[in-house]
């Protein structure tokens, strides 16, 4: 047997209209991608790169001139005794927020999937507080943290917890713990939605099979549910973790300026904008930012890992 | 799924707390705003 199949290169092709057609299909895709890549590079990678270079300069309107100073402003955060307070106290909102959060939005999810009775009112009751804006938020809750007329005090006294009123912004671990919880309040909602939409998507079908197959309510959350939410947990989970990391509002309107709430987001501000040390804040935001990416990218690839059919 | 009674009770005390979790600071500060500043601190006589 001497005949062969015949080789590509020798395979007579009209390879001219299929070629045009799929240049043409790119262009196409990169028009409706246009507007997007052009409105994320104003919005965000813009803006992004300016921060970066700035903070490689000295820009301070007290002082003429902005020459390059390369790394300095980021050698001395790295000396900065109040940046180092303030990214403890973000640490301490962070684990506060996502655990609490988590396992609080987790906890309403299940329950809002499992009652048939008044679900839509206990889903409004639910959201309600994400609905308040933030400033609004922390103004309710700096009434009920309030030593002389606020509820907190109030109810303490009245179940004999406490024998006086106590101002709890005087000690710092109380004061962290209740600033995130006004967070966790705020934001808890939010994980709770997000787990909620995941939860509904889960097949009835699964539980009846594992029933049968004798598995109990905790092995069926732990075969099924847990695995089957995880995408929408890692989402959570990040935007838990960015959303603390970010945190401001709270803090500021609760505690002002002190060392013992501040927050990173908080120490930038008072950098660039109460110290008029532009590029200072410039490059603790860069930090900051970083830093944000890093953690939620942990949740992010993990789940990415365990859920990838590849 | 059938509901044991203790299975509907934790459902009643779970939903109990989710709504005091939601609403009890909103009700309070609304209340609050509704309150003369003056009977605050005022004592029932």
């Amino acid at each position: 047997m001497t005949s062969q199949a015949p080789t590509p290169a020798a395979r007579p092709t009209r390879r001219g209209a299929p070629d045009a057609a799929a240049s043409g299909e790119r262009w196409l895709g990169l028009a409706f991608a246009a507007p997007v890549i052009v409105l994320m590079a104003a919005l965000v990678f813009v803006p992004l790169v300016l921060t970066l270079w700035d903070s490689l300069h000295r820009i301070d309107p007290m002082r003429a001139g902005t020459p390059f100073i390369g790394l300095r402003h980021y050698v001395d955060l790295m000396a900065d005794s109040n940046v180092r307070q303030a990214w403890l106290n973000t640490a301490a909102y962070v684990a506060i927020a996502v655990v609490f959060e988590t396992v609080g939005g987790l906890g309403a999810a299940l329950l809002l999937n499992r009652i048939r009775i008044g679900r839509r009112w206990l889903l409004a009751a639910t959201i309600l507080p994400w609905a308040l804006p933030p400033v609004v938020n922390a103004i309710v809750w700096m009434w009920i943290y309030n030593p002389s007329y606020g509820l907190l005090d109030g109810a303490l006294l009245r179940f004999g917890v406490i024998a006086a009123p106590h101002v709890w912004f005087n000690d710092r671990s109380t004061a962290l713990v209740l600033v995130a919880l006004v967070h966790v309040w705020r934001m808890m909602p939010l994980t709770a939605v997000i787990l909620l939409a995941a939860l509904q998507g889960i097949p009835a079908e699964l539980y009846e099979a594992a029933r049968l197959d004798g598995a109990g309510p905790i092995r069926c959350f732990r075969k099924i549910t847990l695995p089957l939410i995880s995408g929408a947990l890692a989402i959570a989970l990040s935007q838990s973790t960015v959303f603390a990391f970010n945190l401001f509002d709270e803090a500021w309107i609760l505690a002002g300026s002190s060392l013992d709430t501040r927050t990173i987001v908080a120490q930038v501000y008072m950098a660039a904008f109460q110290n008029l040390h532009f590029s200072y804040g410039m490059a603790l935001s860069v930090l900051v930012m970083l830093a944000s990416c890093l953690v939620s990218l942990v949740y992010v690839l993990r789940v990415y890992r365990e859920t990838s059919l590849g | 799924m059938r509901s044991t009674v203790p299975g509907r009770i934790g459902l009643a005390l779970a939903t109990a707390v989710l709504l005091a979790w939601s609403l009890a600071p909103v009700y309070w500060a609304v209340a609050t705003s509704l309150t003369a500043p003056t009977d605050w601190t005022s004592v029932p006589r």
